[in-house]
């Protein structure tokens, strides 16, 4: 139940996806990703990725850049 | 029920098996198709960040190189085994995948360069870096023999790593597809 940050900030599509792709393969079930990103269209992609993958999105933090928790269930 | 009525049914579950065997075959949701038959560089950069981006949410990605997309896969120009009008199209051809035009306001040159810095400034991933990012992710590019046929382009004249097929390969790999593209 470990967390692993990623840190997004300056990616632009389709970088934020590609790099949470990457990192997911090292999670363990149960473990969360922490990303940050500020790219315009990155909190719908989540969403998207989340549905897509059937994985899970813990929180959702907005401010200057966005933060998104997600927890690998499957 | 009676033993013949059993047997019966059966063999119309063993059929019905069959049956959804051939469909789970031919249908596959999680696969996108794209078709390239461009080397324009706007065109071939949104093919190939749908491309990363499909792969990157777990589905089986494959891009048919064809025509005048066969370009990008360009790893040098070669001149040798090629009439004088194949000659002449590698002479015009941009050898560099970076150095292909833009569909729109490439005006001699000038306005890909404006678009080359919009994109550094803006951070935008290069198609170079798409086309690398891509086969790491394990997309599949498919080269269209016809069209190296046609120009003449050796296999020695593209990068490694592809597969080379006709019309029919892409056809198989679109019907199975959930989503595919002609771009």
């Amino acid at each position: 139940m470990s967390e692993t940050y990623l840190d997004c900030k300056g990616l632009n599509c389709p970088m934020p996806i590609v790099e949470i792709g990457r990192a997911f393969r090292g999670l363990e079930m149960g473990d969360c990703l922490r990303v940050e990103a500020d790219a315009p269209a990155f909190l719908i992609d989540v969403e998207a990725w989340v549905r897509k993958m059937k994985q899970k999105i813990v929180s959702v933090e907005k401010g200057p850049t966005t933060v998104v928790i997600i927890e690998k269930i499957s | 029920m009676s033993n013949h009525e059993i047997e019966l049914l059966k063999k119309e579950i063993n059929q019905l098996k069959q049956k959804v065997e051939i469909l789970e075959d031919n249908q596959d949701d999680n696969s996108v198709v794209l078709i390239l038959a461009t080397n324009d560089y706007d065109k071939a950069m949104s093919a190939m960040t749908l491309a990363t981006g499909a792969a990157a949410m777990g589905m089986k990605v494959t891009v048919f190189f064809t025509f005048w997309g066969i370009n990008l896969l360009k790893k040098e120009n070669r001149y040798k085994n090629k009439n004088l009008v194949q000659k002449g199209m590698t002479m015009m051809m941009p050898e560099k995948v970076e150095r292909n035009p833009l569909s729109k306001f490439q005006m001699l040159g000038m306005g890909k360069l404006g678009m080359k810095y919009l994109m550094r400034k803006k951070d935008i991933c290069t198609l170079a870096d798409l086309m690398q990012l891509s086969q790491e992710l394990e997309v599949a590019f498919f080269a269209c023999e016809m069209t190296m046929n046609l120009m003449g382009i050796s296999r020695e004249e593209l990068i490694e790593n592809l597969t080379y097929c006709g019309a029919a390969e892409c056809l198989d790999n679109a019907s199975k597809a959930s989503i595919s593209y002609f771009i």
